[in-house]
């Protein structure tokens, strides 16, 4: 259910001296050109003014000036980010105006530590970009390299450090901006971070009162560490941008524990209203999110509109999830709209992987989208091609099952409009839609193949078109719907007498797929096609492939009659 | 962030109510700002003694002068910061004690210690933690104040744990 109007978070806070200073600049030539035109005593006036305006225009650019923060290897004022970035959050605090850090062309080791309660210093507003050597800012994002190889974070003096504490520790990220609002991060690449790169968040501590809204993430590049690259969690709306990450254990994007208007909401009681009454939308475009465990997760994220971008050669594409970890569950409302979500097959579990995950077993692979409980989530206008399982699959997370506390993770309310499966037959999903026939509120209308749209069919007692109804279908509350169905064989096969020990068996259900070990033989069951027809621009990447003896053992393992086929 | 998709498969480790304890002696009390001052100073009129044996002693008796005086600890008890539990998940301790927090995994979201509830006069930012990911790290802090203090991972909300200190 999409609540509110779209409104996304307005532009990050510009260096508002900079745009008085361009101001008096327009206002000294407006007057300096009445000059010409006055005649007689009125002329000397002029003169007057316009010499008076250039003088103010002159003083506001030289004020503007110092709100610059100039960061390079030789000749520069300050030599590291984290002396800039302090510098700079020092004069914010007094001048009350908003600074730039001004990183020139070279390779930065160390991490910055941004904590918005750290005394005397201010960095709501602040922006940390890369620039050239001239000073501009600088469209290769590839030019200013933070490198977390051996780097430390300087944390000494923030809120909680005391005397006795390490003055540094190893940077587990690039950019941390903890309670920071507006922050703005431009034209930089982080790698070799052990964690993530570019990290913002406010604490769930009520005590602290924190607070993270409206960052930008913009012409950035994140490879090569173990958890996230660009990372927002506990926060308001923001803007990832333009941006490209791979190489990451877990994912490129993340936007997670979106917060809500009061800290206890759930959906399950329909007059709890919604999550944010004024929601503040996270826009995500531009991204090119590769060579991951997932491209996209998100864990209870709300309100975020994911655009224009290309999810490819991950293990699975796009993942917002619910899970009890983190707060404000379930994930819900998010636009999914007019991106490129194909090649999702790399087999992390296998040998051969790129990527070291961090994600545990049981977690689906060679999917475009995974909607793993999530409540009004519309996928709409996507080109979905080449995943080898499914091209875009919606399935509950059962308390029953142990899974979810409190059942909040029950498949509602999401529809699939308009997706163009299968590359025009070029390269198809192995089957295009997969619906565990749980929840409720679920819809597909609209969506194109060169064929037929494939929908995974379950044991049949349920009727295709019961599955998978056309939109737009009622909306549903949680109350209304159960997270369990066993009924349609696409949860879980109940004619596996010996439940617990066969589900594994019948990798045609999320149940299935989830279950079997280990985690690489989910590739059993796929359609592969090695290699996938040509995409101009991209190269696919597969991990070492399972053997065809591991899956005739997995399906031979006790010559069970119960056993369905692989697909 | 999937960390139980896997039906059936997962059951949430809970924390565990024993509690393991090692007995130490750190002194963690520290000077005041004004002691710190008063004692670089004094440092300052040391180092100007051109005698190397006079300039030592008087660097001794500064040392000795400004040696910290506070309550020394008691014992300190460590506890284990698994991936989603601290273990043990109760502790009782008395004032004076330390805790001393330990990582046990590296974690791919990181956790933290920070205080939710704890007793009048007590600043959260006494027991912040920053966020950490690695196996290995520590986090020690004294308690000063009796009382009931809860802690969880603000990353984590339902990651807690608590300490009943009495005096």
């Amino acid at each position: 259910m999409l609540f509110g109007v779209l409104a996304m978070a307005g532009p990050a806070q510009a260096n508002t001296l900079a745009a008085k200073a361009d101001k008096a600049d327009k206002k000294a030539k407006a007057t300096c050109a009445k000059v010409q035109k006055a005649k007689g005593s009125a002329k000397a006036k002029a003169r007057v003014a316009c010499n008076k305006a250039k003088a103010d225009a002159r003083k506001a650019r030289s004020k503007a000036a110092s709100g610059y923060f100039d960061v390079c290897k030789r000749g520069c004022k300050y030599r590291t980010i984290h002396e800039g970035a302090m510098a700079a959050g020092k004069w914010q605090d007094g001048t009350k105006e908003r600074a730039t850090v001004r990183i020139q062309p070279g390779t930065y080791s160390e991490g910055v530590l941004l904590h918005g309660k750290k005394a005397g210093h201010d960095f709501d507003g602040l922006t940390i970009m890369g620039v050239t050597a001239a000073k501009k800012p600088n469209p290769n994002s590839r030019a200013v390299i933070l490198d977390g190889t051996d780097a430390q974070t300087i944390v000494s003096g923030n809120p909680g450090w005391q005397e006795g504490d390490p003055a540094s520790v190893p940077a587990n990220n690039a950019i941390e901006g903890r309670s920071v609002n507006d922050l703005v991060m431009k034209n930089m690449w982080a790698r070799n971070y052990s964690n993530n790169t570019f990290f913002v968040w406010a604490s769930t501590n009520p005590a602290f009162d924190e607070r993270c809204d409206g960052y930008v993430m913009d012409n950035l590049a994140s490879s090569d560490t173990r958890s996230y690259g660009l990372f927002a969690r506990n926060c308001y709306g923001g803007k990832m941008l333009n941006s490209e990450g791979w190489n990451h254990g877990d994912s490129a994007i993340y936007i997670g524990e979106t917060p809500c208007d009061s800290d206890d909401w759930n959906n399950r009681n329909p007059a709890n209203g919604p999550c944010q009454a004024n929601p503040k939308w996270t826009l995500v475009s531009g991204i090119k999110s590769h060579q991951g465990s997932l491209g996209y997760s998100g864990t209870n994220s709300k309100y975020v509109k994911i655009t224009n971008s290309a999810f490819y050669n991950n293990g699975a594409g796009l993942v917002p999830n619910t899970l009890d970890s983190e707060r404000y569950e379930p994930s819900g409302d998010l636009i999914i709209e007019n991106n490129k979500i194909f090649w999702n097959n790399l087999n992390y579990y296998s040998t051969g992987s790129p990527i070291e995950t961090v994600i545990g077993n049981g977690n689906p692979i060679g999917a475009g989208i995974l909607l793993y409980g999530t409540d009004g989530v519309t996928v709409r206008n996507n080109e979905i091609f080449g995943n080898e399982k499914w091209g875009a699959a919606s399935f509950s997370g059962p308390e029953l099952f142990g899974v979810n506390t409190g059942d909040d993770a029950r498949n509602m309310n999401n529809s699939f409009i308009g997706n163009k499966m299968g590359r025009n037959g070029v390269d198809p999903n192995a089957i295009d839609f997969f619906n565990d026939n749980s929840g409720g509120g679920n819809c597909w209308q609209g969506n194109t193949a060169s064929g037929e749209v494939t929908f995974a069919p379950g044991n049949g007692s349920v009727s295709l078109s019961s599955v998978y109804p056309n939109c737009p279908a009622s909306e549903v509350n949680w109350v209304d719907v159960l997270s369990v169905d066993l009924f349609a064989g696409l949860q879980a096969n109940a004619s596996l007498t010996d439940f617990e020990n066969k589900a594994w068996k019948d990798l045609t259900t999320i149940f299935g797929v989830a279950e079997v070990r280990p985690s690489k033989l989910q590739e059993c069951a796929w359609d592969i096609q090695t290699p996938h027809p040509a995409y101009p621009g991209f190269t696919e990447l597969r991990a070492d492939p399972v053997s065809g003896a591991d899956c005739d053992e997995l399906y031979g393992r006790s010559g069970d009659p119960q056993l369905p086929p692989r697909n | 962030m999937i960390t139980s998709i896997a039906i059936l498969g997962v059951a949430l480790f809970m924390p565990a109510s024993s509690f393991s304890g090692s007995v130490g002696g750190t002194e963690l009390r520290s000077l005041t700002p004004a002691q710190k001052k008063a004692k670089a100073r004094a440092m300052a009129k040391c180092k100007q003694i051109k005698s190397k044996a006079k300039r030592n002693a008087c660097i001794k008796q500064v040392n000795k002068k400004f040696a910290p005086s506070g309550p020394a600890v008691g014992r300190t008890w460590t506890v284990d910061v698994w991936d989603n539990y601290y273990a043990p998940g109760i502790l009782d301790v008395e004032v004076n004690d330390a805790i001393e927090w330990v990582w046990k995994e590296d974690s791919r979201e990181g956790h933290n210690v920070s205080l939710l509830e704890g007793p009048r006069g007590v600043s959260p930012y006494d027991f912040e933690s920053r966020v950490i990911y690695d196996d290995g790290s520590k986090f020690k802090r004294q308690i000063k104040v009796a009382g009931t203090y809860t802690f969880f991972c603000s990353l984590h909300a339902g990651m807690q744990m608590q300490v009943n200190a009495r005096k």
